[in-house]
């Protein structure tokens, strides 16, 4: 297994508050890990220095070996594609158009659209399910549908690396499950090595390969989902308790309540 | 078939606007005929034509397209329709300048008033990015907040100054805004800002494009932030700034232009800006001619007039838009 992206002994953090406190954390490639943690454990944080948008108070974070403040925004972009937490969509443009922005990174002189471009748009868009609706305007589509859209938008990059900040978490339950299959079967069929923040443990172990579990900025586990799902972890980092069920090896966290906060 | 639409779009817009520049030619406190041109009635009507009306027509026109285009680089920038150079006190700073340098004692030569307007745009532009930085960085709607106040704050002292020196009536093209001392030496200047400000929109249309979504997208798209966004800000206060020099404070256009076009198409940065820029300069030659022509003897203040004229659109506009939204 080798490592795609990797932090070594990084601090991070905004101006003179350290969010993420000197630690080693390495992503596998090909594999879909999930970021987990209660608010303000530092995952955000993270998804920022990792994938390049913020500069690391000390330590590096290397893109297949090199380190990333080496490469340009543009390289950047071609290697890792990531879409944040919350994202403007602006007024008056059709999902094909957003898409089509997908291919910046790839593009040269004046950014007309090639045959290549306009296959990758169209591929991407389809991955995400939305050929019939590629020339509606976005403002007029679902809070799901924007999120594909957005995603397709990410996939027209053609990156090794698909990055997300909480994808799911304003979106209904099926569209939550939609958006998580999708991610599974892109990580199935182009061994798309994704990294993703996730509030819900149990998607979470559902579908992915890897955890890292942070707390107070340090990593607290990292591993497959059975073996960062226990109990201790649930009491320790989250003050919850909860019965874990194994379902095929996948752990999945029933009768959760709250432990009391020590005061 | 999208490519197509937009051709015969660019080409009425086109067309409008030469009849535009025709009628603002022609009109005025005395209309003149159109044969003027090949069979002058007299010296006078051909001194007036080329000498008065051409360069005024002409600076209008340039102003109303560099007002527009630097009124939506703004929205897109800052993410909200509604943000104006004007709004923000971009162009108050350039008004309070040019009363500064005056006051100083320097003579308001064409280029004096450039290079003023332009250094009170880039200050105050700069303050008020200042006023809308907080600890996660760039805020729109402190952007807005504080460059209205801003805004508010250096009119009153470019009002205060120019009445307490009894200056009032030597800075009113400075303050209500107009073109009626439009000279070529200042068309000339203002067709140099259009060529850099129209050349890089149409050089960075898909970056100032991709500007439109968030910070954070925009870098994972592979976009150069901060280098852009400098080219964002000068081209605004570029814009803004020879804009004041020429036709004084001028509001509505930045917002109500952009807003109008994006009502009837909508569209993004790059399908929009050259329809956008096309109406700036059309409504600014209207708005010139209603100002001169319409009482006559005496010339209306162009800046109140665009805002009564922008004011009215809009309010239609929104009123219109809440009914179709239900």
């Amino acid at each position: 297994m080798t490592d795609s992206l990797a932090a070594k002994d990084l601090t991070a953090g905004y101006g003179h508050k350290v969010v993420i406190d000197h630690q080693d954390i390495s992503i596998a490639q090909g594999q879909i890990t999930g970021l987990i943690g209660p608010n303000g454990s530092g995952k955000s944080t993270l998804f920022n220095v990792l994938n390049g948008f913020e500069s690391p108070i000390s330590g590096t974070v290397t893109l297949s070996g090199k380190p990333i403040s080496r490469f340009s925004a543009r390289q950047r972009a071609q290697q890792i594609a990531c879409l944040p937490q919350r994202t403007v969509i602006p007024d008056g443009i059709t999902v094909f158009e957003l898409v089509s922005y997908g291919r910046y990174c790839r593009q040269r002189g004046f950014h007309h659209l090639s045959q290549t471009d306009r296959k990758a748009i169209n591929d991407a868009i389809q991955a995400v399910h939305m050929t019939s609706k590629a020339d509606e305007l976005l403002t007029s589509l679902s809070g799901g549908q924007q999120q594909r859209a957005l995603i397709a938008m990410t996939l027209a990059q053609d990156s090794r690396i698909l990055m997300l900040d909480e994808p799911t978490t304003y979106l209904d339950l099926t569209n939550q499950l939609e958006i998580l299959n999708l991610l599974q079967e892109l990580n199935a069929k182009f061994r798309k090595t994704i990294i993703i923040v996730l509030h819900d443990l149990n998607e979470a172990a559902r579908y992915c390969h890897r955890l890292v579990c942070l707390v107070d900025g340090h990593v607290k586990a990292t591993g497959r989902p059975i073996d960062v799902i226990t109990k201790a972890i649930l009491a320790d980092v989250f003050k919850v308790d909860g019965d874990i069920l194994h379902d095929h090896g996948c752990p999945q966290i029933m009768n959760c309540h709250t432990l009391a906060m020590p005061s | 078939m999208i490519f197509h639409k937009k051709r015969v779009l660019t080409g009425c817009l086109l067309l409008a606007l030469g009849f535009a520049v025709l009628l603002d030619t022609l009109g005025g406190p005395k209309w003149y005929g159109i044969s003027e041109f090949w069979r002058p009635t007299s010296k006078l009507a051909t001194q007036i034509l080329w000498d008065v009306r051409i360069p005024r027509v002409l600076a209008a026109m340039l102003v109303g397209i560099l007002l527009a285009t630097g009124g939506l680089l703004l929205q897109t920038i800052s993410h909200n329709p509604l943000a104006d150079p004007s709004i923000i006190g971009v162009n108050a700073g350039a008004n309070l300048a040019l009363i500064a340098g005056e006051l100083a004692g320097l003579a308001l030569t064409v280029l004096n008033a450039f290079w003023l307007a332009l250094i009170g745009a880039l200050l105050a532009f700069l303050v008020v990015i200042g006023l809308s930085l907080n600890k996660k960085g760039f805020s729109p709607l402190r952007l807005l907040l504080g460059g209205t106040i801003f805004s508010g704050f250096l009119s009153s002292i470019s009002m205060a100054v120019s009445f307490m020196t009894n200056n009032t009536q030597q800075f009113r093209v400075i303050l209500a805004g107009g073109f009626s001392g439009a000279n070529y030496e200042q068309v000339g200047l203002l067709v140099l800002v259009a060529i850099v400000v129209v050349g890089s929109v149409f050089f960075f249309r898909t970056e100032f494009t991709l500007l439109g979504l968030d910070h954070q997208t925009t870098v994972g798209l592979g976009l150069s932030f901060k280098k852009l966004m400098g080219i964002a800000i000068a081209l605004i206060v570029l814009a803004a700034g020879s804009s004041v020099a020429v036709g004084g404070n001028i509001g509505f256009v930045g917002v109500g232009v952009p807003q109008m076009v994006n009502f009837v198409h909508p569209g993004s940065f790059k399908a929009n800006v050259f329809p956008i820029a096309l109406c700036g300069g059309i409504f600014m030659l209207f708005a010139d001619l209603i100002s001169k022509a319409a009482v006559s003897s005496v010339e209306l203040p162009l800046s109140a007039l665009s805002a009564i004229v922008g004011g009215i659109v809009l309010f239609i506009l929104v009123a219109f838009k809440k009914k179709v939204v239900k």
